[in-house]
């Protein structure tokens, strides 16, 4: 074996300065490229499974239903997707996931609405560049339930200020942007459904 | 959002509220090592913000438009490949047509290869979802904002120099409380733009 | 030889502390360590890279020329970043999510060049692994007891799971949020430092007073690139290692 690589050893001395070093760097990716595809093969529809059961958990856990749709859909904001949840053959709401730029960055959530047009549940999917301690107090269980049974158009006020007949809910303390980005991308999940849910029990 | 409005908050988001150095952490080696002096932090950081930009410009392309979508996991590998090759071309072409400026920044390139905010700025271009255009603002907003917080930390550790500080703080300690100060006060910006 | 190997190993844990005695990798540090778990998570994705990287760089320092040393170290590393981020993503999502782009950045921590240029290069592989190991434990120790200083003040708590944690400060008390924060994150490195400059000084060792030029593998440029009277003074006792711009 190491006649081997003393072999390779002196050709590479016999060519010269530029080619040993190419060579060898050359050689390195070459190997490295391999090494990742191999572990990319491995692990690629491993994590792609997490994402779907992720997904499929986040959406189980907002509404209760035999199996979820993924459709498009045409509204006045743009081409969306999103999913219709089936139960006994029926459909019992939409689930939109919407994002909104919060205090340190992008807010994404989780709405699903019910047929009248009304929140079932929302969730907070990442709010990670929210201040720790305090916007990210969002993801928290007391704050989001907040949004359940709302409907129209959902006003964060200052903590402790908000008033029912405004259609207004309180804010996290000390977080007012943050609470204010998952209120509108809340709101931006009830427009597309006020437009995708036609009737009480259609879709469009 | 219109563009003019996105250029906008990202220009503010740059400098200002993400800034590089002291709300994302990226670039602290030179933020600490490079910043005893007014004049070596504005040319350390004007070498940095040119690195920024070309190297944007150069894998934003290579990761559309060849990693996309079936190589994606070569980001890493290519991306720090192709900074540091971009860091020696700039290198020579400076040194061989544009004397002056070589002169003035040459000595600073070579430590940018393995400076983590010019990697971790083309990532977070291809994480956050910008665009060709939005990322090369981007990325000179994170440049703009490198510089910002190293002229003004040169100028508190020129400060330091005189100041009567407590034995057991002097040297690296007191450098780091200095650098938790000028964090606080870009505290203060967060939110704007948002 | 067995002693020897031990004292490679036990050097990184403490005498030759990455983070605290040869100041590398600041920016991981204070980044990622706002809390205890997630220093834990950054710990040992970089120990595994620095181990695999010393191994295999070790294994290749007789092939590799000297001219593009730098590039063919920092390939192999980020071979193996690429495979831990992987990995990660498939098994541990959870670290990957609050580890975000410091994963992939591993890349540039300055402790893993620097152990494949000062150590693994010049080493034999058993050595080199060991050193790569205590190296990285000393980084997951490190970044552990800050991020647990830092969650604590600033959250009251230990957490770990959702289920499991432990409270240190009563929930009536306010939290001290600003630890969480870029401020808190430093000052609480600043004071870290300071701590072990000063058990050093009690046992007669050099205190830290600058950045770790002495064990940056950029320093010969650094050097240049730090005008006179501006030099630190652990850059002027400089061990001859080639930048790749020399």
């Amino acid at each position: 074996m190491n006649k081997f690589f003393d072999k390779i050893k002196s050709f590479f001395k016999a060519n010269g300065e530029v080619i040993t070093p190419t060579a060898v760097l050359a050689i390195i990716c070459v190997v490295v490229t391999l090494a990742l595809s191999s572990t990319n093969l491995l692990t690629a529809g491993k994590i792609e499974a997490l994402a779907i059961e992720t997904q499929n958990k986040a959406m189980a856990k907002l509404i209760e239903a035999d199996e979820y749709h993924e459709l498009p859909a045409t509204t006045s904001f743009g081409d969306i997707t999103y999913n219709a949840a089936i139960k006994d053959g029926d459909t019992v709401g939409c689930i939109f996931v919407t994002e909104a730029n919060g205090y340190g960055g992008v807010v994404s959530v989780m709405t699903a609405v019910d047929m009248e047009g009304k929140i079932i549940a929302v969730e907070i999917l990442a709010a990670a560049d929210e201040t720790p301690g305090l916007g990210q107090n969002v993801t928290k269980e007391y704050f989001y339930t907040r949004f359940n049974g709302m409907s129209g158009d959902i006003i964060a006020a200052k903590a402790g200020t908000a008033k029912k007949e405004n259609n207004e809910i309180d804010a996290v303390t000390g977080a007012t942007i943050s609470s204010k980005a998952v209120t509108t991308a809340v709101n931006q999940a009830l427009d597309y459904a006020s437009e995708i849910i036609v009737k009480g029990d259609e879709l469009k | 959002m219109n563009s003019t409005t996105s250029i906008v908050s990202i220009l503010l988001a740059g400098i200002l509220t993400n800034n590089m150095v002291l709300s994302k952490f990226l670039g602290i080696c030179p933020f600490l090592g490079v910043s005893k002096k007014v004049n070596t932090a504005f040319s350390m950081s004007i070498a940095v913000t040119l690195v920024m930009v070309i190297a944007t410009a150069v894998t934003w392309p290579i990761y559309t438009y060849l990693l996309m979508p079936n190589f994606t996991y070569l980001q890493t590998v290519v991306f720090i490949l192709v900074i540091a090759a971009i860091v020696q071309l700039i290198e020579i072409v400076l040194k061989k047509f544009i004397k002056p400026i070589y002169n003035a920044l040459g000595i600073y390139l070579p430590l940018i290869t393995t400076n983590c905010a010019v990697l971790g700025i083309t990532m977070l271009n291809i994480t956050d979802g910008l665009n060709f255009g939005l990322s090369l603002v981007n990325a000179l907003s994170a440049g703009l904002g490198f510089m910002l917080a190293m002229i003004l930390f040169a100028g508190v550790r020129s400060k330091l120099d005189t100041a009567d500080i407590p034995n057991f703080l002097k040297g690296l300690p007191i450098t780091l409380i200095a650098a938790a100060l000028v964090a606080l006060s870009f505290l203060g910006f967060a939110g704007i733009g948002g | 030889m067995k002693s020897k190997n031990l004292s490679i190993f036990t050097n990184g844990i403490i005498k030759e502390n990455p983070v605290l005695r040869l100041v590398l990798g600041t920016c991981p540090t204070l980044a990622v360590t706002t809390a205890a778990i997630n220093g834990i998570g950054m710990g040992v994705a970089a120990t595994i890279v620095l181990v695999c990287s010393n191994l295999v760089i070790s294994l290749l320092r007789n092939f590799i020329p000297d001219k593009v040393r730098i590039p063919a170290f920092i390939t192999v590393i980020a071979g193996f970043v690429s495979v831990v981020q992987m990995l990660v993503k498939a098994f541990a999502p959870s670290i990957d999510k609050s580890l975000g782009i410091f994963l992939p950045l591993i890349v540039v921590n300055c402790i893993i060049l620097a152990r494949a240029e000062m150590f693994a290069s010049k080493n034999p592989v058993l050595p080199s692994v060991l050193d790569g190991l205590g190296m990285g434990i000393g980084f997951t120790a490190t970044l552990t007891l800050m991020g647990a200083i830092r969650e604590i003040l600033g959250t009251g708590a230990l957490t770990f799971t959702e289920e499991i944690f432990i409270r240190f400060i009563p929930e009536s008390v306010p939290s001290m949020i600003i630890f969480l924060l870029p401020p808190g994150g430093f000052f609480v490195f600043g004071i870290l430092v300071a701590v072990s400059n000063a058990i050093a000084k009690k046992q007669g060792k050099p205190v830290v007073e600058h950045l770790g030029c002495a064990n940056c593998p950029s320093r010969a440029a650094c050097k240049n690139a730090i005008l006179d009277g501006d030099t630190p003074t652990t850059c002027e006792n400089t061990v001859k290692v080639g930048g790749s711009n020399e």
